[in-house]
């Protein structure tokens, strides 16, 4: 039996045991799945990809390297979520991205997923960057109508290997999408993530990071804007495996009409991880009265020589800031959306790709 | 002869259910500087930010005409369009916003109003040199984001910098000269006077007289308690300066 497999048999054994999440597993209080359990459906395979760009090497993985393969579900973990667990027993293909080692990627590696049939889709990636190398991964989800995208993407950076990743989920108004982004760093390696969530129904994320070896930086940002009946979960957590390394989490959401967030970031400082640098910051802006955010840092800190800082707010735009820009002329609603802009802008200036960025900035109105 | 600028006749304003103005009669014509001085909370800034269109202040009396129209049912942007501005005495700071933007979407929605052209960046651009020059206000403050991280004078000054651009037709200056050294006072009264004509007024409220050396007033008010208690020539001033405002301000029958 080879070692897909394998995997899969493990997985469906553990999706058939956990079930699906709800609302009584802490990780779930404010999410509810069961629209998605009652849904039941139908899986549609994804094809597998090809192509690439100088330095990467992007196949399916049965044309992946051994060493890919092998590293292929090794840190997305079945038993800690039941969706990793089913994507992981119903993926057909995977989306194998291989930087090779010293390479310094210019041209960021696009790949998109589009749904537009009444289907369950599992998209699997798997991103290795290879030793001293650099490279950018743009994930975009997008759909029309009715349907459910459960995504498992791990990132493995080896030794001083630079990745950065930008997950682009604008699914349909009525799609579920659930994602975990699984990141594991090596010795001086550095990872920046972004979850970029604008679409969806009902939308949860898990971004998940172990820093495991010395000297490694993750930076984790996230922008996330609701409008209607939108839910949208974000769960993080940063896993300070050794000393020396940094964490960077900013996290801004933006909620109209009678939409809800989550985040819940936990940053955990294991007994060996002397020096521990971590920075976490969330704001949330509500633009209406009726929409709500559930805002919970979790510091679990074992180690006792570190600088651990994270602040949270939930608040309305500023009126007085709205006053200022009316009074010099600016109408009403055009001085709403400058100062959702200014908002945003705390995430979307640090995104490094000009063209998404002015994509993005386009969509916040 | 042509309606006042801005006729201000009984006005009464509220706030937390206190009357903050309780009375106010004020008139002003083109060309005319005026100054309002008075103790701290007699209501200077209330009059400033209701004639700006602050919205959290009710006016339960009176009216308001600017250019011969009722000012008061304009929204603040309409009033800016008019040619109304306030040069703020807590100048807001919205971090993440950049003030280039900032000004360049002002002056062309007044632009617009106004039936001219919007200014595309680089007429935009020539526009803000010959500005910042008038008010001695440096190009890179003007490139961060809107007063945030400014000194107190920093932000004074991007409130002229504001004006010049801006060019209203009755200007309010709430305090804008507090907190400043003599260079910047200077400064931004030489940036008011470059921007005063005949056609403009200016309200101009203040604790000090220093500054009305440099911006001469041909009418001095004293507020007091929400109501003006007594108007004069420049030299009021003056005896403000010495006296206080003990005249008017009663000594508390007992402190507790
Ligand atoms: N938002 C508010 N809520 C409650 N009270 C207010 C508010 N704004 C102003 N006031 C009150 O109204 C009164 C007048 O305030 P105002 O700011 O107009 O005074 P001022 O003359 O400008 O004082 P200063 O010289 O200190 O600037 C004060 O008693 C103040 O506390
Ligand atoms: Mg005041």
């Amino acid at each position: 039996m080879n070692r897909v497999e394998e995997l899969r048999r493990e997985a469906a054994a553990a999706f058939a045991a956990a079930g699906y999440p709800t609302t009584k597993w802490e990780d779930w209080q404010y999410t509810n799945v069961a629209p998605i359990a009652k849904a039941e459906f139908e899986n549609r395979p994804i094809r597998g990809a090809t192509g690439g760009v100088d330095g990467v090497r992007i196949s399916g993985w049965r044309d992946a390297s051994g060493a890919a393969l092998a590293k292929l579900g090794r840190y997305a973990s079945i038993s800690a979520n039941p969706f990793v667990a089913l994507n992981t027993a119903r993926f057909e293909d995977a989306v194998v991205v291989e930087v090779e080692p010293g390479a310094v990627v210019s041209e960021p590696v696009r790949i998109a997923f589009h749904s537009d049939s009444p289907a369950a889709v599992h998209p699997r990636i798997l991103v290795v960057a290879g030793r001293n190398s650099q490279a950018s991964i743009v994930e975009q989800f997008t759909g029309a109508g009715r349907y459910f995208t459960n995504a498992v993407t791990e990132i493995v950076a080896d030794e001083n290997a630079i990745v950065e990743h930008y997950k682009v989920q604008q699914e349909s108004a009525e799609a579920y999408h659930v994602g975990t982004v699984q990141i594991h760093l090596a010795r001086n390696s550095n990872v920046t993530t972004f979850s970029l969530s604008f679409g969806g129904l009902l939308v949860r994320n898990d971004i998940n990071a172990v820093l495991d070896d010395d000297n490694a930086e993750c930076t984790m940002n996230g922008l996330f804007l609701t409008h209607g009946d939108q839910h949208v979960d974000h769960h993080t957590l940063l896993d300070h495996a050794k000393p020396y390394c940094r964490s960077r989490e900013l996290y801004r959401g933006i909620l109209s009409d009678s939409s809800t967030g989550v985040f819940n970031g936990k940053v955990i400082v294991r007994q060996d991880a002397q020096k521990t640098d971590a920075i976490q910051s969330n704001k949330n802006l509500l633009l209406s009265k009726d929409a709500t955010i559930n805002t919970k840092p979790q510091l679990e800190i074992w180690a006792d020589d570190v600088r651990c800082t994270h602040g949270a707010t939930v608040g309305q735009l500023d009126e007085e800031a709205l006053f200022y820009l009316r009074s010099r002329g600016v109408e009403s609603g055009a001085a709403r959306a400058m100062l959702t802009h200014a908002f945003a802008g705390d995430v979307l200036e640090l995104i490094k790709l000009a063209s998404l960025r002015t994509r993005l900035e386009e969509l916040i109105v | 002869m042509s309606a006042p600028l801005l006729e201000i006749r009984n006005l009464h304003a509220w706030i937390a259910g206190k009357e903050i103005l309780r009375g106010i009669n004020l008139t002003i014509n083109a060309g005319e500087v005026h100054a309002i001085m008075g103790p701290n909370g007699s209501g200077k800034s209330t009059l400033a930010q209701v004639l700006a269109g602050r919205d959290i202040y009710e006016i339960t009396e009176g009216e308001v005409s600017y250019k011969g129209s009722n000012l008061l049912e304009l929204a603040p942007e309409d009033r800016a369009r008019e040619g109304i501005f306030l040069a703020f005495q807590y100048p807001v700071e919205i971090a993440g916003m950049s003030n280039m933007y900032f000004l360049r979407t002002a002056l062309n929605s007044i632009r617009k109003h106004r039936g001219e052209e919007p200014l595309d960046a680089f007429d935009f651009l020539d526009l803000v040199k010959e500005k910042s020059q008038l008010v001695g206000i440096s190009q890179e403050l003007l490139k961060r984001q809107v007063n945030a991280g400014f000194s107190g004078g920093e932000k004074k000054r991007n409130e002229i910098f504001q004006l010049a651009l801006l060019e209203p037709r009755l200007a309010i200056l709430d305090e804008t000269d507090s907190g400043l050294d003599i260079d910047a006072l200077k400064a931004v009264a030489g940036g008011v006077n470059a921007t005063h004509s005949g056609e403009r007024g200016l309200l101009v409220v203040t604790h000090y007289q220093r500054l009305l050396n440099y911006i001469v007033p041909d009418f001095v008010h004293v507020m007091h308690a929400g109501r003006i208690v007594e108007s004069g020539g420049k030299d009021l001033a003056l005896r403000l300066e010495e006296k206080g405002y003990s005249d008017w301000v009663e000594e508390p029958v007992a402190r507790v």
